[in-house]
């Protein structure tokens, strides 16, 4: 299949610290990977690696049939990755359309003003007019912005890290129409999410890292079932749901 | 008093307020990508010895010594890219301080720019026409690339540079060519200077100068040429028009830029922006 994200084997290791031991898994086109894990477990670590801010120190990274381990930062994003930040990382002094067409930025032309409100509508706010300042908005509004702007490059892969932080509950039943519908268009997302709620709702398949290393893999009610999994994140948590 | 008296009187005053607009934009393409890169004094200086030396030693006519001192220097700005790509804010800044100082102690030393007491005899022919037509080149030049994409890239870069690599964007290739390009405006500007000075003098491009074209950016306002030229053209009129403060010109700079920073943070550009806000 072409356009899936393939990570075999993928080490990361910072100085003397493995934050990433052999993990391979895939984001297959159209369906949605969510990755779970305590803190410290590894998640951000994952996209840093693939998406090129942190070097693999063993394992391969590919999309589709190309090798994308080893290449700069912005040649993998021209290659069709497209991420979130954990802590929302918009420029923030730049007014909305400004960021959206940062996103578009590797596509031909210049992004329309009917196409940067084509991805508000698609994020979910358009009522945001295009020339609002970015940092101005409020938190909710910037969080989708920032997903709007990685739609706005016409990713094949699409990693949303964390995206419901600071959200209330319909703000969160949002995110999951808006994930599905993200998936649907064909585009490969991958989810790393601590509430499992949103987890179970949004994601087709589930990989749970601990230390580093993948403990876990399945559909979500396999995973919240598996005892290895309850012991090592659920927890309390899982038993209180 | 009519306009050619009045040319005639203030024409050397005119003329510097050209140079320094364009020592002004030089700075100011490096600013708007978030690089205070601090070499453009060095830059000036390079051209202007290699547009002296072609023209007294080679006869080469104005053009063509403006041209080469333009290749020298944005060759120069094109290789000290290079060494410092991994600098940031304050560490570039005394990086590219310290190739500035390395540029003056050679010019300070070689027979070739004729030591301390520089070169003296070089064709006045930059005249007024010449410096201001080479202004209005650069102005529309530096427009056209406010048209283009790559100035959304430039001012993404001074944003955020790591989510600037996250939609694609080669900081690298930026931040080189916005040097190079400063490096070749403040070439332009050198060989210019040259030839409307008849002497140079490798004081003429330490870190004085490269203060004061500090100075105008901010007081104009970082991110915006045009405010930077009118920072510029501001303070060299000023100490010409007001006589008395002529003598404490570094003393006056120095306030009006403590009143800038603490007032109007985003200089000339930012009051004229908010003007704009106001009446909207």
């Amino acid at each position: 299949m072409t356009g899936a994200l393939t990570l075999e084997r993928a080490t990361v290791d910072y100085g003397g610290v493995r934050a990433l031991c052999e993990v391979s898994l895939t984001v297959v086109p159209g369906r949605v990977l969510g990755l779970i894990g305590p803190n410290g477990a590894g998640k951000t670590t994952l996209i840093n690696a693939t998406t090129g801010i942190v070097a693999l120190s063993n394992g391969t990274i590919r999309l589709g049939e190309r090798r994308i381990d080893g290449l700069a930062q912005h040649q993998i994003a021209r290659a069709g990755i497209a991420r979130t930040y954990q802590n929302i990382r918009l420029f923030g002094t730049l007014d909305v359309y400004a960021n959206l067409a940062a996103g578009a930025y590797p596509r031909p032309g210049r992004l329309t003003a009917p196409a940067a409100r084509a991805l508000l509508e698609r994020a979910g706010i358009s009522h945001v007019a295009l020339d609002t300042i970015a940092g101005a908005l409020p938190y909710g509004d910037q969080r989708r912005l920032e997903i709007a702007r990685a739609l706005a490059g016409d990713p094949q892969i699409i990693m949303l890290d964390e995206p419901a932080a600071g959200m209330n509950p319909t703000e969160t039943a949002r995110l999951v129409e808006m994930i599905a519908s993200i998936s649907q268009a064909g585009i490969g997302v991958l989810l790393i999410e601590h509430d499992m709620t949103l987890v179970r709702a949004a994601c087709h398949d589930v990989v749970v890292l601990n230390f580093g290393e993948v403990i876990a893999r399945g559909t979500p009610s396999e995973v919240s079932a598996d005892p290895i999994v309850i012991e090592a994140y659920l927890g309390t948590d899982e038993g209180a749901a | 008093m009519n306009l050619a008296t009045f040319y005639a009187q203030h024409s050397k005053l005119i003329d510097q307020i050209g140079l320094d607009a364009l020592l002004a934009l030089s700075l100011s393409i490096c600013l708007q990508a978030g690089q205070l890169a601090l070499a453009q004094a060095a830059f000036m200086g390079i051209a202007a010895y290699v547009s002296a030396v072609v023209s007294l030693n080679f006869h080469w006519p104005l053009l063509a010594s403006i041209l080469a001192a333009m290749l020298a220097s944005t060759i120069v700005a094109g290789v000290l890219a290079l060494p410092v790509r991994r600098l940031r804010g304050i560490f570039l800044a005394i990086a590219t301080i310290g190739f500035g100082e390395i540029v003056r102690v050679v010019a300070n030393n070689l027979s070739i720019t004729g030591g301390a007491e520089g070169i003296s005899g070089i064709p006045p022919d930059a005249t007024t026409p010449v410096i201001y037509a080479s202004l209005a080149v650069v102005a529309l030049a530096l427009y056209a690339l406010s048209r283009t994409k790559f100035s959304l890239a430039i001012a993404l870069v001074r944003e955020d540079e790591s989510a600037a690599r996250g939609v694609g964007i080669d900081v690298g290739f930026v931040r080189f060519t916005t040097l190079a390009i400063g490096g070749a405006i403040a070439g332009l500007a050198g060989a210019l200077y040259a030839h409307s000075q008849f002497f140079i003098a490798p004081g003429d491009f330490g870190f004085g100068r490269m203060e004061q074209i500090l100075v105008w950016c901010v007081i104009g306002g970082v991110t915006s040429p045009l405010g930077a030229a009118i920072g510029a053209a501001l303070l060299t009129i000023l100490p010409e028009a007001i006589r008395f403060l002529a003598d404490y010109r570094d003393v006056t700079d120095g306030l009006i830029l403590l009143l800038v920073i603490l007032f109007a943070p985003r200089g000339i550009a930012g009051l004229w922006r908010r003007g704009a806000r106001g009446r909207a």
